[in-house]
């Protein structure tokens, strides 16, 4: 049960949520920010110390919320899912994210 | 609904747990090419016809990839997998919560250290893979040739592609190779793939990235030839 609330929980907060306001500022303001690769700019900046450190910075402010979710119900499959319920549900269908549901949730 | 390096840290677990190549390959691609938010985002910047071409060639690398990859599982690996599958039922569990702890807190060592430095050399080669962007980039093959490879090794965060894609255009760069980047750049990268490594055979890992990039050719071909 509990690596059903933390999935459940975790892609509510870290996904659902936040991406529920940003279609409503898609919609209205037809953008989602800047790009990510080179801003306004027509160029990458150089490559460089500071070039790698800015991006890597900028990336990792979007995403480390998702990777912490990503690096938890990892471990999570492999600690509380049965081995056999995650094979048995992806030979029969391809669709991993269904594969992820039919996980039976942890019993600890 | 993850990018592809949040994705792969359950496509690790996911084979831990012997699921099948075909099905954890269809999961991580599918997280990011097929992500409903990304595709409402881009319908509302780039317009509609865009939405529909990654859904259009999203539906075929997602379970086409997923069909490929189970083909290429040998009888050995099959049988390899089964066993595995008993030795796991058969192992001590434990108490379920330190063993998730413990599971947490080897596989954030074993992934996250290759994964920032690879963050950053991508970070600092940003120049070296994406040229100046201007009208002078149109439609050429190898353009889209070039963009497609850059955007299978380059790495960005959710929804990522759809403000590059916009700059690009607003720059006056061909639907060509916006087109292609918009099918490679979010389901593979360099350090997701460095993240799986040990969780596919080799050669199918390369024929998933061959056949994305393939698929940012189609994409190019695709946004040239209706005329986006």
């Amino acid at each position: 049960m509990l690596f059903f609330a933390i999935a459940v929980a975790g892609l509510a907060y870290v996904k659902w949520l936040p991406y529920w306001d940003r279609a409503f500022v898609a919609a209205s303001s037809h953008s989602i920010g800047q790009s990510i690769l080179m801003g306004k700019a027509a160029q990458a900046p150089a490559a460089s110390w500071d070039a790698a450190l800015a991006y890597a910075l900028a990336y990792g402010k979007a995403i480390w919320k998702a990777m912490a979710l990503g690096l938890l119900l990892g471990s999570g499959a492999q600690a509380c899912c049965p081995p056999t319920g995650c094979v048995g549900c992806s030979e029969r269908r391809r669709s991993a994210a269904r594969s992820q549901a039919a996980c039976s949730p942890c019993q600890g | 609904m993850m990018c592809t390096c949040c994705a792969a840290p359950v496509v690790v677990g996911l084979r831990r747990q012997a699921a099948s190549a075909g099905g954890a390959i269809a999961f991580w691609l599918g997280n990011s090419v097929l992500n409903p938010a990304t595709l409402v985002f881009m319908g509302f910047v780039l317009g509609w016809r865009w939405a529909a071409l990654r859904l259009v060639l999203g539906l075929p690398m997602v379970f086409g990839l997923g069909y490929l990859a189970n083909r290429m599982t040998s009888p050995r690996e099959a049988a390899q997998a089964e066993a595995a599958v008993v030795a796991l039922t058969a192992a001590p569990q434990g108490a379920p919560f330190r063993r998730w702890l413990v599971i947490l807190g080897r596989m954030t060592l074993r992934l996250v250290p290759e994964y920032v430095v690879l963050v950053l050399l991508l970070g600092a080669a940003r120049a070296w893979l994406f040229p100046t962007l201007g009208p002078d980039i149109g439609n050429h093959i190898q353009w889209i040739v070039a963009f497609a490879v850059a955007g299978a090794l380059f790495v960005i965060p959710t929804a990522g592609e759809v403000p590059i894609v916009q700059a690009m255009l607003a720059l006056g760069v061909g639907a060509g190779p916006a087109g292609a980047l918009l099918m490679t750049l979010p389901p593979i990268s360099l350090p997701s793939m460095a993240m799986l490594h040990r969780s596919f055979p080799p050669r199918i890992l390369a024929a998933v990235a061959g056949a994305v990039v393939l698929f940012g050719l189609a994409g190019g071909a695709l946004a040239v030839a209706l005329g986006f």
